[in-house]
C-alpha cells in the first residue's frame, strides 16, 4: 500500500480530539494513565477473586458474579458504544506480564500459523459455551476462576511470546472489545497525514529509542502490529496509547469518526490486511452476530422446550450434547443457511457469477452494528435493572471483613424497572439495525455499481430478519436458570 | 465434568460456615402451588426445636432472590397463622432458578437463617 498517499488524506486538523481536552487529554497523555487504570482493575479483580472463591456462595451476595456478570459487562458495551475500547486500556491482565517481562523478555514469535482470529474465535465460543453449560453466572466460584484463567493465560503466552500476542491472537474478551469497537464514536489515529510524510524513525510501530544506547526502548510501539499511518478504524487497537508516547511529532489523536464506517471500508489496514481478505475475522464478525442471538436466546422460556425437543431428536440426555448441539445450529447452521441464501441472491440478481463464500465474508461485516446493537440492549438490561444491588453487596462483605458499618445492607436497592429499559433495549437494536442496513447499502454501492440496489436487498431482508427475530426474544418471559434437561 | 465442578463448588460452600447455626431448631416449608410459577405463591414454614415442639412468636424475614445476580430481590414477611406455623405471599416476579432465605427471629432473639432452593420456577 501506498502509505504515504493514504496518509496524506487523513488530518484530522479542526476535529475533536479527546487528547486535548483539559483533564481527560491531559490525563490520557500522562505516560502511567493505562497503568493507573489497570491498577484500579487489577485491585477490583482481585476483590472478585477473594470473594468469589471465599465469599458466599450466593451469586446475587458475591461481588465475583455480580461485578463480572453484571456491571462489567454492561458497562463495558455502554463505554465501546459512546466512547471506544478504554476496557482494553485498563486491562489488568496486562499487568502481571509487565512485571514479569521486567525480569525476563521473551524471545519467540507468535507462531505464524496461528497469526489470524481462528484461535481467540474458538476460545470465544468456549467461553460461551462453558457460561451456559457451567451457570457460570450463578457461580461465584467459576467466576473467580475465569478471571484466574485469564490472568494465567495472559501471563504465559505473553511470557513465552514477543508483542502484544495474547491481545491480539488469544483473548476472546480483547475479540469482542475490537469487532464492537468498529461501531465506537472514537479512534485512535494520525492527526496530521503530512507530518508521517516525513517521519523517518517510525517511532508508533518501532519505539522511541533511548539517543545514547539505540537497544534500548524507552518508549515502546504498537505491539499490534498497527503503524499509524497505514492505521484504519479500531481493529487490534486496544488504546494502550503507546503510540501516542511514542510519537516524536505528538501527532497522534484520539478523535471522533462515524460509528461503524470502517465496515464498509475496504481499504488496506496496517497490521490487518484487507477486510474482504480475512476469513477470520469475517468468521469472528459472525459469531459477535449470531452469538449475541444465542446469549439471549438462553435467558428466555422458550430455549427449555427448545432443548427438550433437540433432547428428543437425538436421542440423549446429555446436556453438553444438547447444548453443542444448540451451539452448531446457531453458530454455524443458522449463519451459513442465512448468510448463504442471501449472497446466492445477490449473485443471482446482480449477474455477477462470483463465488458465494467471498460475497458473504464481504457482507458478513454489515451484521456486526446489528449483533452490538443486541449485546447492549441485553447487558445494559442487566446493568441498569441492577446497578445498585453492589451497594448492599459491598455493604454485606464489608462487614463480613470487619468493617464498622452503619445499619444492616440495603437488600432492597435494585435498579431501573424493568418496564423503562425496555425502550432503551428496543433504541439500541433499532440503532443497530440502522447501522447494519447503512453497512449493507454501503457495501453494495461499494462493490456492485451497476446493480446496487439488486445487492443490497437481500442483505436488507437478512438485517430486517435477525431484528425481528431479537424483539422476539426480548419480549419473551425471561427465565434465567441452568439449561438442564427436563426440569 | 460439570458434576466435578458442582462439586467443587459445593465443596467450597460446604467449608463455610452458616453465619448463625443452630442445630436444634428445624425449619420446614411447604411452596404452593408446587412447583410453583411466575407469579404469586404461598410460603409455608413450620419451626421447631428438637422436642418436636412448635416455636410460636418468631418473626420471620423471608428474601427471595434469583440465582443470576443484579435481580430485584423480594422481600416479605411470613405471618403465623397458627402455633409455630407461619404463611408468607411470595411473588415470584419472574421464571427460573431462585434461592429464599429465611431469617427468624426466635422469642429468645435467637437467629436462625436457612436457606430454601426452589430451582426451575415456570415463566407461566
Amino acid at each position: 500500500m501506498d502509505v504515504n498517499a493514504s496518509t496524506a488524506n487523513r488530518s484530522t486538523n479542526g476535529t475533536f480530539d479527546l487528547l486535548k481536552l483539559p483533564v481527560i487529554g491531559n490525563y490520557l497523555r500522562w505516560r502511567y494513565s493505562r497503568m493507573g487504570m489497570q491498577l484500579v482493575m487489577l485491585v477490583v479483580a482481585l476483590i472478585m477473586i477473594l470473594h468469589g472463591l471465599f465469599g458466599p456462595q450466593l451469586a446475587p451476595r458475591n461481588l465475583s458474579t455480580l461485578l463480572t456478570w453484571v456491571h462489567y459487562r454492561g458497562i463495558l458495551v455502554l463505554v465501546l458504544l459512546a466512547a471506544g475500547n478504554f476496557f482494553c486500556m485498563a486491562c489488568p491482565f496486562m499487568l502481571p506480564r509487565e512485571l514479569a517481562r521486567r525480569f525476563s523478555r521473551p524471545v519467540q514469535n507468535w507462531p505464524r500459523p496461528l497469526r489470524n482470529k481462528w484461535l481467540s474465535i474458538a476460545l470465544f465460543v468456549l467461553v460461551l459455551f462453558a457460561y451456559e453449560y457451567f451457570d457460570l453466572w450463578g457461580s461465584p466460584w467459576g467466576t473467580a476462576w475465569l478471571i484466574i484463567a485469564y490472568f494465567a493465560a495472559a501471563l504465559l503466552v505473553d511470557a513465552f511470546f514477543k508483542q502484544a500476542s495474547f491481545c491480539k491472537y488469544v483473548c476472546p474478551i480483547g475479540q469482542f472489545n475490537f469487532i464492537s469497537s468498529t461501531v465506537s464514536p472514537l479512534e485512535v489515529k494520525v492527526a496530521d497525514g503530512d507530518i508521517c510524510l516525513n517521519c523517518t524513525t517510525k517511532d508508533c510501530i518501532k519505539g522511541t529509542r533511548d539517543p545514547e544506547d539505540q537497544d534500548k526502548v524507552t518508549q515502546r510501539g504498537c505491539e499490534l502490529a498497527l503503524f499509524q499511518p497505514g492505521k484504519v478504524g479500531n481493529m487490534d487497537c486496544t488504546f494502550c496509547m503507546d503510540c501516542v508516547h511514542a510519537c516524536p511529532h505528538d501527532n497522534i489523536a484520539v478523535t471522533t469518526r462515524l460509528p461503524g464506517s470502517e465496515l464498509w471500508a475496504d481499504t488496506r489496514r496496517s497490521g490487518i490486511g484487507y477486510f474482504s481478505n480475512r476469513s477470520d475475522i469475517s468468521a469472528l464478525a459472525l459469531i459477535f452476530t449470531f452469538g449475541a442471538l444465542l446469549n439471549a436466546f438462553g435467558m428466555v422460556s422458550p430455549v427449555y422446550a427448545f432443548q427438550d425437543w433437540l433432547a428428543g431428536v437425538l436421542g440423549t440426555t446429555s446436556e453438553a450434547v444438547v447444548l453443542g448441539s444448540l451451539f452448531f445450529l446457531m453458530l454455524v447452521v443458522e449463519p451459513a443457511l442465512l448468510l448463504g441464501t442471501a449472497a446466492f441472491l445477490t449473485r443471482a440478481w446482480t449477474g455477477t457469477g462470483e463465488k458465494l463464500l467471498p460475497v458473504a465474508m464481504r457482507y458478513a461485516y454489515a451484521l456486526v452494528p446489528f449483533g452490538f446493537g443486541l449485546w447492549v440492549a441485553h447487558y445494559s438490561f442487566h446493568l441498569l435493572t441492577g446497578i445498585w444491588t453492589v451497594i448492599p453487596v459491598a455493604q454485606s462483605t464489608l462487614a463480613g471483613w470487619g468493617v464498622p458499618l452503619p445499619g444492616d445492607p440495603l437488600w432492597r436497592l435494585s435498579g431501573l424497572p424493568a418496564g423503562l429499559v425496555y425502550p432503551l433495549e428496543m433504541g439500541f437494536l433499532g440503532l443497530g439495525l440502522l447501522g447494519s442496513l447503512l453497512a449493507a447499502y454501503r457495501i453494495s454501492f461499494r462493490d456492485y455499481k451497476a446493480r446496487p440496489w439488486q445487492a443490497f436487498i437481500p442483505w436488507a431482508v437478512l438485517c430486517v430478519m435477525l431484528f425481528i427475530a431479537a424483539v422476539w426474544l426480548l419480549n419473551q418471559p425471561m427465565e434465567m436458570r441452568g439449561m438442564f434437561l427436563g426440569g | 465434568m460439570k458434576t466435578c465442578f458442582l462439586v467443587l463448588c459445593l465443596a467450597m460452600a460446604a467449608c463455610r460456615p452458616s453465619e448463625v447455626a443452630h442445630s436444634d431448631v428445624r425449619v420446614e416449608w411447604e411452596i404452593a402451588p408446587d412447583p410453583p410459577a411466575a407469579g404469586m405463591a404461598t410460603l409455608t414454614i413450620t419451626l421447631t426445636d428438637s422436642t418436636e415442639q412448635r416455636l410460636t412468636g418468631a418473626e420471620i424475614e423471608v428474601q427471595g432472590n434469583m440465582t443470576h445476580p443484579g435481580m430485584q430481590p423480594v422481600i416479605t414477611t411470613a405471618r403465623e397463622v397458627a402455633p409455630g406455623l407461619y404463611k408468607a405471599a411470595f411473588d415470584f416476579t419472574m421464571g427460573g432458578d431462585w434461592f429464599i432465605l429465611l431469617r427468624s427471629t426466635l422469642t429468645d432473639k435467637r437467629v436462625v437463617e436457612s436457606t430454601i432452593d426452589i430451582p426451575g420456577v415456570r415463566s407461566e
